[in-house]
């Protein structure tokens, strides 16, 4: 039998509310990720794409489904205990980080409380932070002295610090213009052949997600409507509702 | 007919306290051609629109140039002066969907407010008609809809209805749509284009979407650090650019080819417009020392196609 | 060019630079008013509790700067002295609320649920009551005395605190910052001292200087119905009660106190509201 992939997702839902006010957030969502792979997911606002990474994460926990890492499921656990496997980087990354700290002091955060020992934690800041090609007295500063993309590329700095088996990007450029923009992908792109990093790429956008993930998923109202490789997707979708989000990129030429 | 101009921007330069955020911008817009401006977030593309718009309440003014609508020299009319033709002359779809609407009244009273405020009359049918026409769902009850009972593409379209009422010559849009789902910003830009094909309409049309800008732009122009570095036919910048910034900008996109985008270290200078010679240089890979004092200037190098610097034209 | 940034400051710095000063101003004024009641002892001129029957009620003069009481006590002596009294009571009890409302408000807006609901609902309860009549029932069921009277009106000011506490600490729990917290395996205890009350403090403190004026109007008014601090000790507001019913034969008795009272709430109110914009212009 082959290894178990990294991350399963079976049949995992989402409602909130009860009763009559039940809302059902996501349906009936399968995922299998293996290792060293990147899944774009695509959708448009509202779709439930932010949700689906909050519960793999932990964040929230599920409504029915089950959630399997490396093959051992682990629906119902907490932040903490997920939280070596899996980092999460967010849209607004200065809001992600604690406005009274500098990026240092919160990556120390990630690193005490991850790691076993802080010895080389600076250098392994440090480390990273020139990983993802900023100067490393940048550390030094508070989040709002940084530039958009600056910050961003921190964020991803901190989610690698303590070396988790996978990230979860939540729409991580879409605040960005497009040459900071590009950058990102670039640094995630160079990690991606130097660490064989595993990514789940939530988006709207899918010129992007088609130049640097393996797969990529479809979704709409909750539900994931098609799944295949940017060839599938880009060059013959069949389900109607991306062929109509495929018909909406605006390419430059 | 091609010497006459709806608005004529001639070397604008706006400066807030004594810093300059727009320097010698100049470009025209013919009747019935969408003008797009495009550029990087704090390139001076939003400061431009709202020169036209009035800038007292921004506590900027405009220190050289100026701004000719319609044969008009509006570059220094007052509040009140301004007021009367914002909105008959000039209509203008902000960026914010929510605030262009109060949330909680219904659309007719708003659309009749708006309208009563420039001395127009406020017709129903009219406004059916025209729903009609731009293929808006519901359009019987349409204006009896509240806007948050709407998504913020239908909100979005509903202004811009309201807009085209009025019957405006020129239409400013700052980034109309760029907090929109890609599915509704295709149909917010289909409908600018139909009104301009139906109606005749100029369209100034802010964005940082070189994609939109590609879709319903007849001449593009791109804006670094309060300049304008490059402006021409849509076609021309966008298959053949020249300057530097603009080929970065473009490689820093997704293509269909599906290549990883190429991005570009740094950001623009705050004090951009201030400088005397070319303000790219500390992004750019052909500068030289000269670079730095060579004065500012936008030449015709192709016909139709403007630019400020052609340096390493072609490369990849 | 620095001449000319000077120019430039925008509107906004240079109300800053304003409100800066006032603030600064202000708070040395706060810092007197304070060492002035601190060294009240050292500053008197006769002893506060000394009666003397030759000298009853007399006019302020050069031996009483504000004359003598109907006991021929030096109320200029006992305005000092009380300033002690009402300023260190009036600051304690701020900070015993502030403390213990801000943890219930913090605990309850991060968790809600029902440690929320039932904490709002007795707040809610508090809230519906008078103040003072609630303070004057609570004091005269435990009597007299100061420290009675600190808690009477401790009873319901924690809920302001409680109340602000916890809409903060609702609107931060939603920040994405804290769920990258919690993506770092922190437990609770930790986000909640490491990361929600660092950026709740500041609002949480200049909403504290604001409320010191009203806590000393409280105070005094407590004394003055006679359910604060018993009368031979001196404090304002019982000194008020005091000279009232000679109001028309020794008038400065109750308005050196009064003005006292007036003058004290009203510089802390100044500084609270001082505090308040700089705190806000600095947020923008």
């Amino acid at each position: 039998m082959s290894e178990a992939p990294l991350l399963e997702v079976r049949n995992v839902a989402k409602a909130y509310g009860r009763g009559k006010r039940r809302h059902e957030v996501l349906k009936n969502i399968n995922i299998t990720l293996n290792e060293g792979e990147v899944l774009g997911i695509i959708g448009e606002s509202g779709c439930g794409k932010s949700v689906l990474l909050n519960l793999i994460s932990c964040l929230e926990p599920v409504s029915g489904g089950q959630l399997f890492f490396k093959g051992q499921e682990y629906t119902g656990k907490k932040p903490k205990d997920v939280c070596r496997w899996f980092q999460v980087i967010f849209q607004d990354s200065e809001a992600a980080f604690d406005p009274k700290m500098t990026i240092r002091e919160s990556m120390h955060e990630n690193l005490k409380l991850l790691a076993e020992g802080t010895k080389n934690a600076n250098q392994r800041i440090e480390d990273m932070v020139s990983m993802m090609g900023l100067a490393t007295e940048l550390a030094d500063r508070y989040p709002r002295q940084l530039s958009g993309g600056q910050v961003q590329r921190m964020a991803i700095a901190r989610g690698l610090v303590t070396e988790p088996n996978m990230i979860l990007c939540d729409e991580i450029t879409s605040a960005l213009d497009v040459s900071a923009q590009a950058m990102i992908l670039q640094y995630l792109y160079e990690l991606r052949k130097k660490r064989g990093l595993t990514m789940m790429f939530v988006s709207h956008d899918m010129a992007l997600c088609a130049t640097f993930c393996d797969r990529m998923a479809i979704m709409k109202d909750g539900e994931i409507v098609e799944i295949g490789t940017p060839e599938q997707i880009m060059d013959h979708p069949q389900h109607e509702y991306t062929k109509l989000l495929l018909d909406a990129v605006l390419y430059t030429r | 007919m091609d010497d006459k101009y709806l608005l004529e921007i001639n070397n604008l330069t706006v400066t807030y306290g004594q810093f300059k955020i727009i320097t010698e911008v100049s470009f025209k817009v013919r009747p019935g051609e969408i003008v797009c401006i495009a550029g990087e977030s704090g390139c001076g593309k939003s400061t431009l629109i709202k020169s036209v718009l009035g800038l007292k309440q921004l506590g900027a003014q405009i220190t050289e140039g100026s701004v000719i609508l319609d044969g008009r020299d509006i570059t220094r009319l007052g509040v009140e002066e301004r007021r009367q033709i914002l909105g008959t002359q000039i209509g203008y779809v902000p960026q914010n969907t929510r605030g262009s609407f109060n949330n909680i009244r219904k659309y007719d009273v708003q659309y009749k407010e708006t309208m009563n405020a420039h001395n127009l009359p406020f017709i129903r049918e009219d406004a059916i008609k025209l729903f009609k026409r731009l293929n808006f769902p519901d359009t019987e009850r349409l204006l009896s809809y509240e806007p948050w009972e709407m998504s913020g593409g239908m909100n979005q379209r509903m202004a811009i209805a309201l807009a085209v009422l009025q019957g405006p010559k020129l239409m400013l849009a700052d980034e109309a749509t760029s907090v929109l789902d890609v599915t509704s910003q295709k149909e917010v830009i289909e409908e600018l284009a139909q009104l301009r094909d139906e109606l005749g309409w100029s369209i100034l049309f802010i964005t940082h979407n070189l994609g939109v800008a590609s879709h319903i732009a007849d001449r593009l122009g791109v804006m670094y650090a309060g300049r304008m570095v490059e402006y021409g036919d849509i076609r021309k910048v966008l298959d053949d650019p020249i300057h530097p910034y603009t080929r970065n900008l473009l490689a820093a996109i997704p293509g269909k080819d599906r290549k990883m985008p190429v991005g570009l270290e740094g950001r623009p200078p705050l004090d951009g417009a201030e400088w005397e010679g070319c303000n790219f240089v500390p992004r750019c890979k052909y500068a030289c020392e000269e670079c730095k004092h060579k004065k500012y200037s936008l030449n015709e190098i192709v016909p139709g196609h403007w630019v400020s610097c052609a340096e390493g034209r072609g490369e990849k | 060019m620095s001449k000319k940034e000077t120019k430039t400051l925008s509107r906004r710095e240079l109300k800053k630079r304003q409100l800066q000063r006032k603030t600064l101003i202000l708070t040395a004024i706060v810092a007197v008013l304070l060492l002035i009641s601190l060294c009240a002892p050292m500053l008197m001129t006769h002893d506060p509790y000394a009666t003397d029957p030759l000298a009853m009620k007399q006019a302020p003069s050069a031996a009483h700067f504000f004359g003598t009481d109907y006991l021929g006590r030096d109320v200029f002596s006992r305005v000092l002295l009380g300033a002690r009294t009402s300023i260190f009571a009036t600051l304690l009890l701020v900070v015993i609320s502030f403390v213990i409302g801000s943890v219930i408000g913090i605990i309850c807006g991060y968790y809600g649920g029902w440690v929320d609901n039932i904490l709002m609902r007795i707040t809610d309860i508090l809230l519906s009551l008078p103040q003072l009549v609630l303070a004057i029932a609570v004091a005269g069921i435990m009597g007299g005395g100061l420290r009675n009277a600190l808690i009477a009106i401790g009873v319901t000011s924690w809920t302001s605190y409680a109340r602000l506490a916890r809409s903060h600490a609702m609107r931060i729990r939603r920040l994405p910052y804290i769920n990258s917290v919690r993506m770092t395996g922190c437990g609770d205890i930790h986000i909640l001292w490491k990361h929600v009350f660092p950026n709740l403090i500041g609002s949480m403190l200049v909403n504290a200087t604001l409320e010191i004026g009203t806590t000393m109007l409280s105070i005094a008014g407590l004394s003055f119905l006679g359910l604060g601090v018993v009368p031979p000790e001196a404090e304002w507001g019982s000194m008020v009660s005091e000279g009232r019913a000679y109001l028309q034969l020794a008038p400065w008795t109750v308005f050196a106190p009064a003005l006292a009272i007036m003058i004290s709430v009203m510089i802390f109110n100044y500084f609270g509201e001082s505090v308040c914009d700089l705190a806000n212009i600095n947020e923008v």
